[in-house]
């Protein structure tokens, strides 16, 4: 848990740091890039550190693949250990 | 954009180490699931596959030489399509990224470090990858180029050591199910690594020697998986099936029988340096893609400016992807292949049979022009003879 919190306060922290040194060298569309991305990563950060109910990316990703992939699984799997 | 360029050998270099990756330490279990002890001739039959998908991407890479897939999606596709594709290649990046780290940092946290909270392995991984991303791509070449002989000499130190291990009976009776468990057995090695190897479509523009690219590339398209096919002989002739089977990270297991009485014990964590630094190799220039990706995508100044941002959503990601390890290996062998096939071998072939298409039509709009012109020509050095 302490490292999560660690990692979330590291962010902040950067954040701050790049966005100021954006804000003065770079254009505006970079700070806002940077500043998008950062506020994505930290959003999954928090619903992680919150447990928040949401499946992992394999289940995501197996649901919507599933009628595809689900033909060759079960061929694989005959005549396998797993079978 | 990055200004370094690296030599065709440097890339090669790195697409060795690249395909390699996490493959070697995670693959061999997978394999020996379905193919069992043959899986050395999964591994041997990968390697044309691994050739097919390197002529794809080769083929198509240099018909652009120039441009990396972002932008010459757009110029084949048109400006929306084109960059809604380019999107999609940086989530895959993205997610590609997470599942290396994840796998990296579980192989370190449940075989080394095994107090050590996954976050900080993960974190304490990143920071040379930021570092070597931030310095370039030039750099990379060069470091990968040093940890390249380290690795070959360990690999093939271990492998001489354990020779007196061997028994070739557990190789045998080699096909004792026919073929087909072999032929099974490519499935999951199709999605990975054969297909991760999509990410050249971003490295060739930073090619200096384009001409020796292609023949250099197919070099290292049939080392990794000769390689491959050696740590599966290993494996199976030294720990056989069933310890192959049950050993999530066989290589490392394998690592442990190499053992000469009080002199030279405990290498395991030696010969994981060689995974760690292939593994290291496979982040990177993923991680490389990414940001490239971004700046190309959303006409960024500089793509520094988003490599600490992106770490801080690889971190999560590599947290989210998965609960278990059971989860990756079904991941890994089941779902992977199908979920790679878009990106990396739908929409390429989409994007050379558009380009080519497109190349064609304006080849004969250009001879229909110049025959157009030929006959106006013509007709007016005519016309004035006619009067």
């Amino acid at each position: 848990m302490s490292s999560w919190i660690g990692i979330v306060v590291s962010a902040l922290l950067i954040g701050i740091i790049q966005g100021n040194y954006l804000r003065r060298v770079a254009k505006l569309q970079d700070l806002i890039a940077a500043s998008l991305i950062l506020t994505a990563g930290l959003g999954l950060y928090l619903l992680l550190l919150f447990e928040a109910p949401i499946p992992t990316l394999t289940k995501l990703i197996d649901e919507m693949m599933e009628p595809l992939y689900m033909p060759i699984a079960k061929w694989l799997m005959k005549g396998s250990g797993n079978g | 954009m990055d200004k370094a360029k690296i030599t065709s050998t440097q890339f090669a270099i790195l697409m060795y180490m690249y395909i390699l990756g996490t493959a070697a330490i995670v693959q061999p279990h997978t394999i020996a699931i379905i193919a069992g002890s043959d899986e050395w001739m999964t591994m041997l039959l990968s390697t044309f596959i691994q050739l097919g998908f390197g002529w794809l991407y080769m083929k198509l890479s240099l018909k652009y030489p120039d441009q990396t897939v972002v932008e010459y999606s757009q110029q084949i596709l048109g400006k929306f399509a084109g960059w809604v594709m380019g999107l999609l290649y940086l989530i895959f990046f993205l997610i590609l990224d997470a599942y290396i780290l994840r796998t990296v940092s579980g192989f370190l946290g449940s075989v080394i470090l095994f107090r050590t909270p996954l976050d900080v392995i993960s974190l304490v991984y990143m920071i040379p990858v930021i570092y070597g991303v931030f310095l370039g791509l030039g750099v990379i070449g060069r470091a990968t180029e040093i940890l390249f002989p380290i690795a070959i000499l360990v690999f093939v130190l271990s492998s001489i050591m354990l020779i007196p291990k061997i028994e070739v009976g557990n190789l045998l009776p080699i096909f004792p199910n026919g073929v087909l468990p072999s032929v099974k057995g490519l499935y999951p090695i199709i999605g990975f690594p054969t297909m991760d190897v999509i990410v050249v479509l971003m490295l060739v523009r930073f090619i200096v020697d384009k001409k020796k690219t292609r023949k250099y590339f197919y070099i290292a398209s049939v080392a990794a998986p000769f390689t491959l096919v050696l740590i599966s002989l290993f494996t199976i002739s030294v720990l056989g099936v069933e310890e192959t089977i049950r050993a999530p990270y066989v290589v490392y297991d394998l690592a442990k029988e190499i053992r000469i009485e009080r002199i030279f014990e405990r290498v395991e964590a030696v010969v994981g340096i060689i995974w760690m630094s292939t593994t290291f190799v496979k982040i990177t220039l993923c991680y490389y893609a990414i940001t490239i990706t971004t700046l190309q995508l959303f006409k960024l100044t500089s793509y520094k400016f988003v490599i600490v941002p992106f770490l801080f959503v690889v971190l999560p990601m590599s947290k989210w992807v998965i609960d278990n390890p059971a989860e990756l290996e079904y991941f890994l062998g089941y779902v992977y292949t199908i979920f790679a096939f878009f990106p990396c071998f739908l929409f390429p072939v989409l994007l050379l049979v558009l380009g080519s298409l497109r190349q064609r039509k304006k080849k004969n709009a250009a001879e229909g022009q110049g025959q157009e012109q030929v006959q106006e020509k013509e007709q007016q050095t005519k016309s004035p003879s006619a009067e």
